[in-house]
């Protein structure tokens, strides 16, 4: 059995070295604001910069859309996140024009300002998937986002997506040492609530939870998860998985629908709120590959990214003489610091150390 | 002819690789901070209603797309839009949602069969006597 799978993901192996080659564009993550009305001590964002940082205009980043139209884009989603999309008001309308350019198009929010008829203008607006933020019971989660409204509004956004049928709809939970004794509870919460899909994510060393020892799992913690995720996939009441942030060693393919593929930088870009060109927006803002106000965004994209798209590059450090370098390669990009030679976080380390 | 060619045994090739390595999200996959990918069929349901007595556009009307639930209200120019999920027929209301403000007109129920992703609606609405 071991071989057959050895053999799978030799394959699969081969395959993300094709992908890298080819890196069609399937995700752009907007950083439309960095505005937020809540104050998570998880954040990943950057905390230096400044909160009055002005929102992207919206004309400005259609435009980078305008760019991309010369290639084939109508399965391209567009992740609309920030801080919280939902304080912009004109969402809305951005939305409306990023589907009449025939890109689709989503959020991810802690769900504070998602209301009725706040869901009856996003759904009118062509938004076809979300994403809520769902920490654990009621003390955790208002813990983990600083804010006493945040747990029922988030159990508020829950019920009334599941509602909808057109939304591609998942709750995402970041397990850190307070909420992990709950993750049975969360998941009869989500069951009981008719949730389909549930991502569980380990929080990383990065923005404001870095050095905070309450947020961080050890290995005998995350090894449990892997149990429990597994477990819950075996039941299959629910599409439970472990988030792509990392390779997990002997439970890859047991707690996510495929083995372990950072796609940043080879499927995935990001315009971040300063018009940054980047992969996924929580990482290192030094691999910004350009910015939309110099640059031509598909330029950018079509002859940049060459850490995200040749991996070997990331075998320094811990990962210079790893085994499983060939099957992780590198780890999350987000987890990589430009001019660190080292992963900031090591899934298959920590794994194997306990 | 040539880079054709060998684009098509390259795409070829990828899908090969992925298949047999019997994984499940070779291409529809999300981000780890982002969402599902939508893979979902809509159409944009647009158009403009008008009084049939003087052909003006008529503000404020609540246009009801019945078929999935969902509505909306025309602007200024008696213009309105939004998708809808993709469906081969919509029943779709028109209705005088804020009184004598814009003047009063009748209630219009439409049923309309749709084969593409754009619907486009003009509409004629009698005055309310009333």
């Amino acid at each position: 059995m071991n071989i057959v799978k050895n053999i799978r993901k030799g394959l699969f192996r081969i395959f993300k070295e094709e992908e890298a080659k080819v890196h069609t564009l399937r995700y752009l993550f907007w950083e439309c604001t960095l505005r937020c009305n809540l104050s998570c001590i998880h954040c990943g964002s950057d905390c230096k910069r400044e909160s009055d940082v002005p929102d992207m205009p919206m004309p400005n980043f259609l435009r980078v859309l305008d760019e991309i139209n010369s290639q084939p884009h109508e399965l391209i989603t567009v992740v609309i996140t920030g801080g919280e999309p939902l304080m912009r008001n004109d969402l809305e309308l951005c939305g409306k024009e990023i589907r009449k350019r025939g890109f689709r198009w989503s959020i991810v929010t802690n769900g504070l300002l998602y209301s009725q008829e706040r869901q009856q203008a996003l759904l009118n607006a062509g938004m076809g998937a979300l994403t809520l933020s769902f920490d654990g019971l009621y003390h955790t989660h208002t813990w983990l986002r600083s804010h006493k409204a945040s747990w029922e509004a988030a159990l508020h956004a829950m019920q009334l997506a599941v509602r909808v049928p057109r939304i591609a709809f998942d709750v995402v939970t970041c397990v850190n040492k307070k909420n992990f004794s709950e993750l049975e509870a969360i998941y009869n919460i989500l069951l009981e609530n008719g949730v389909k899909a549930w991502r569980l994510f380990t929080i990383a060393p990065i923005g404001r939870a870095k050095g905070n020892e309450d947020l961080h799992l050890s290995g005998q913690e995350l090894h449990m998860l892997m149990h429990f995720i597994a477990d819950k996939k075996r039941i299959g009441n629910m599409n439970v998985n472990f988030s792509c942030e990392g390779y997990v060693s002997e439970y890859e393919e047991n707690v996510r629908d495929g083995f372990f593929f950072c796609r940043a930088g080879i499927h995935i870009g990001s315009v971040l709120v300063n018009g940054d060109i980047a992969a996924c927006p929580n990482i290192d803002h030094n691999f910004a590959q350009g910015n939309i106000y110099h640059d031509h965004f598909m330029d950018v994209w079509n002859n940049r990214y060459e850490t995200f798209r040749n991996r070997k590059l990331l075998k320094t450090g811990i990962c210079e003489h790893c085994k499983e370098f060939s099957f992780c390669q590198g780890n999350g990009m987000h987890l990589r610091e430009a001019g660190n030679p080292d992963v900031l976080h090591c899934h298959h380390q920590l794994l194997n150390q306990s | 002819m040539k880079n054709l060619y060998f684009n098509i045994r390259k795409s070829f090739v990828r899908k090969l690789l992925g298949f047999f390595s019997i994984s499940s999200v070779l291409f529809v996959f999300q981000a780890c901070y982002g969402t599902p990918q939508d893979m979902a069929n809509d159409v944009l349901i647009e158009g403009t209603v008008k009084n049939k007595a003087d052909n003006s556009p008529i503000p404020g009307l609540k246009v009801d797309v019945i078929t999935t639930s969902q509505s909306t209200f025309t602007d200024s120019n008696g213009t309105f839009s939004l998708y809808a999920p993709y469906n081969d027929t919509f029943s779709i209301k028109f209705t005088d949602s804020d009184g004598s403000a814009n003047g009063l007109f009748k209630t219009l129920d439409t049923t309309t069969a749709n084969q593409t992703h754009v619907l486009n609606l003009n509409v004629l609405i009698e005055p309310s006597v009333k």
